[in-house]
């Protein structure tokens, strides 16, 4: 006992962390005619080390070291225990078609991006196919529809428990359902698909998947990134470049300049720097439009425009308000449901402007139309009448023909001024509407120049030379344009030229004409909207 | 309720086609003379006929006196003109049940289908 309690002294053991390996040291002064094998085992034993997890073949190796090296440290792992496998993370799999979206976007992006610069070593033949690309209509988003498949997500692994050396169980580390999945976009199912919980913007790098509902573009919408349909927001970080095109059916917001390019949102569009739309630039919104300054472009507001600095030679259409409170406007033509508010109107070299209030394409379009029907409907009736008057006044009451003829122009011109009625009724609700919703008023707050035209909807008011502001051209109960300065109320063709026109007289149809000298009230102001029956009838 | 109008003026028909389906008949055959119409009688089973008088191949009284032959009780309005009203004691003999004098307005017109039908059904 005491020489193997000495030869204890001489040895040591070590494990690592994980208890997975123990390595056995013999010191340089261990007595090396007694280290056998058997004796290290012994060694093992009484320190805990499973049998299983013995290493004869390295124990052996050792005990041999220990003779042959007298004198010298000599060590070797003599037990092993089992490390656990750890549960594997589920890995995502996307669908076929999105894989090969993915893979056009990369190598789209591993490419010049920039069509008109084909690569120098292109042939003829490939430069002429790359031209025939749509780059326009490439997108370099993955665009999904809340419910879409996005693809499938590998059943969970738990893994296996391991052994330490000592017999102890090691226990294999569950994983959990990974955490690049955003689960607040990306469902998983129980059934191990992977759904897209919203529309929007398939993230499939980075740390997080993610379908996010709003698009965020970090440059310019352009050849990089192609022309961009979004059912959600997007928020681009550059600017939009000529003839692309963003359709969206959240807010649009644009950073920088948009180009000749196209934006259509069903909210609101928001370009911070400006729009220099070179004749062809368009942007349509829902909602309202906001810009920094929009020159040579066209623009139709489902609501307000909203401009901080100029408009300059655009054409620009807004169901409510037009405001560039202390901008200029100088060339093109405004139409505005309501109030127009400007600081400069026109310029010193008289640029031709056109300006409408109180118009809504919507309600005055359908007016005008039925107007024209209408006045054709009266023309056939008038001469169907006069047809029916001669015939019966030199008719022969016996003759079953001529009684017929007199009952048929008597059934037409009764369809007729049934469909008259009609007419009228569409019309007076279409009125309704625009009077519900439509205010013609202009505030000009600084000066106003020749060469601006003014459209109201009976008259045209235009000034001869300039006029300072602040003041409001609006009409006034009796349909007379009216200049408000400071609250005092005057005529404005004590200051301008007023002209009746009728072109946009929509209001004074047949039956209720309604001139700028006119001295009826206009028809009292009522609510209601225009029914569908009015376009029917239209 | 199924409305036959026999008429070879399609104009007329036209007009007494617009009076009813304003008054909200729209199940309506038309004939184009007596004979056109006892041949769709049978196929469509009228509730009431508007016939007129003067009509080729067959005219509205024949067609009356044939078709009475074998139904007394189907509502006719003979569609006249002033010339013949004369003969229209001669027509209800034959089993006309209402006439209606050329030109008429459609008011007229519904009238006398309205004033027709409710004597029928009393």
């Amino acid at each position: 006992m005491p020489r193997e309690h000495d030869l204890d002294a001489h040895l040591q053991l070590r494990t690592d962390d994980d208890l997975v390996t123990g390595t056995l040291f013999i010191g340089p002064e261990a007595p090396s005619s007694e280290i056998t094998p058997h004796v290290l085992a012994v060694f093992l034993d009484s320190k805990g080390i499973a049998e299983r997890a013995l290493d004869r073949a390295a124990l052996k190796k050792l005990a041999a070291d220990a003779q042959a090296t007298s004198g010298v440290e000599v060590s070797a792992i003599v037990a092993r225990g089992r490390p656990p496998r750890h549960g594997q993370p589920r890995k995502l799999e996307w669908t076929a078609q999105i894989n090969e979206r993915i893979d056009e976007i990369e190598a789209r992006s591993s490419e010049d991006t920039d069509p008109h610069q084909p690569s120098s070593d292109a042939s003829p033949e490939e430069c002429a196919d790359q031209q025939a690309v749509d780059h326009y209509g490439h997108s370099a988003f993955i665009i999904v529809n809340g419910g879409d498949e996005l693809g499938t997500i590998s059943p969970p692994d738990p893994g296996e428990d391991g052994e330490d050396i000592f017999g102890g169980v090691i226990p294999a580390k569950q994983s959990p359902n990974p955490s690049y999945i955003d689960s607040e976009s990306i469902d998983l199912t129980e059934d191990n698909r992977v759904n897209a919980r919203n529309s929007g913007h398939l993230v499939y790098s980075g740390s997080l998947r993610s379908v996010a509902a709003t698009l965020e573009v970090p440059g310019d919408v352009g050849f990089a990134t192609g022309n961009i349909d979004f059912p959600g927001p997007v928020n681009v970080g550059g600017g939009v470049k000529d003839l692309f095109r963003i359709d969206a059916t959240g807010d649009v917001t644009v950073r920088r300049l948009v180009e000749a390019a196209s934006i259509s949102s069903d909210r609101d569009v928001i370009v911070e720097r400006g729009v220099a739309g070179r004749d062809t630039g368009q942007i349509r919104s829902g909602r309202d439009v906001r810009a920094g300054y929009v020159e040579s472009a066209t623009i139709n507001a489902g609501r307000d425009c909203i401009v901080q600095r100029e408009i300059t030679n655009c054409q620009i259409v807004a169901r409510g308000s037009i405001l560039i409170e202390s901008g200029a406007v100088r060339g093109g033509a405004m139409t505005a449901g309501k109030r127009i508010e400007v600081g400069v109107l026109g310029s010193a070299q008289e640029v031709p402007s056109e300006i409408l209030t109180g118009s809504i394409p919507e309600l005055d379009q359908p007016l005008a139309r039925i107007r024209v029907l209408r006045e054709r409907a009266d023309t056939k009736r008038s001469d169907l009448a006069f047809k029916l008057e001669s015939l019966r006044s030199a008719m022969d009451t016996s003759n079953p023909d001529a009684i017929e003829k007199t009952m048929a122009l008597d059934f037409d011109i009764s369809e007729i001024s049934t469909r008259i009625t009609r007419l009228d009724e569409a019309a007076e609700r279409i009125r309704v509407n625009l009077r519900k919703h439509a205010d013609a008023q202009l505030s000009v707050q600084k000066r106003i120049h020749p060469g601006v035209r003014i459209l109201f909807r009976n008259c045209a008011v235009r000034f001869e030379e300039e006029f300072d502001g602040p003041f409001t051209l609006k009409l006034d109960r009796e349909g007379e344009p009216v200049i408000d300065q400071h609250g005092n109320e005057r005529p404005a063709r004590e200051v301008a030229v007023v002209e009746p026109d009728d072109t946009l007289d929509y209001l004074g149809g047949p039956d209720s004409t309604h001139s700028v000298h006119s001295e009826q009230p206009r028809e009292s102001l009522g609510n209601g909207l225009v029914s569908d029956e009015g376009q029917q009838a239209a | 309720m199924r409305i036959m109008l026999i008429d070879d003026s399609k104009t007329m028909r036209n007009i007494q086609k617009s009076v009813l389906k304003q008054l909200g008949y729209t199940e309506i055959e038309e004939a184009c003379d007596g004979q056109d119409a006892l041949s769709k009688v049978a196929a469509f089973n009228p509730d009431l006929c508007l016939v007129d008088w003067n009509m080729p191949v067959m005219d509205g009284l024949t067609f009356v006196k044939t078709f009475r032959q074998k139904d007394k009780s189907t509502p006719l309005i003979m569609v006249t003109t002033e010339a013949e009203k004369s003969r229209v004691i001669e027509a209800i003999k034959a089993g006309v049940n209402n006439y209606v004098v050329k030109p008429f307005t459609p008011d007229l017109l519904s009238e006398r289908i309205t004033e027709t039908l409710a004597k029928v059904s009393a």
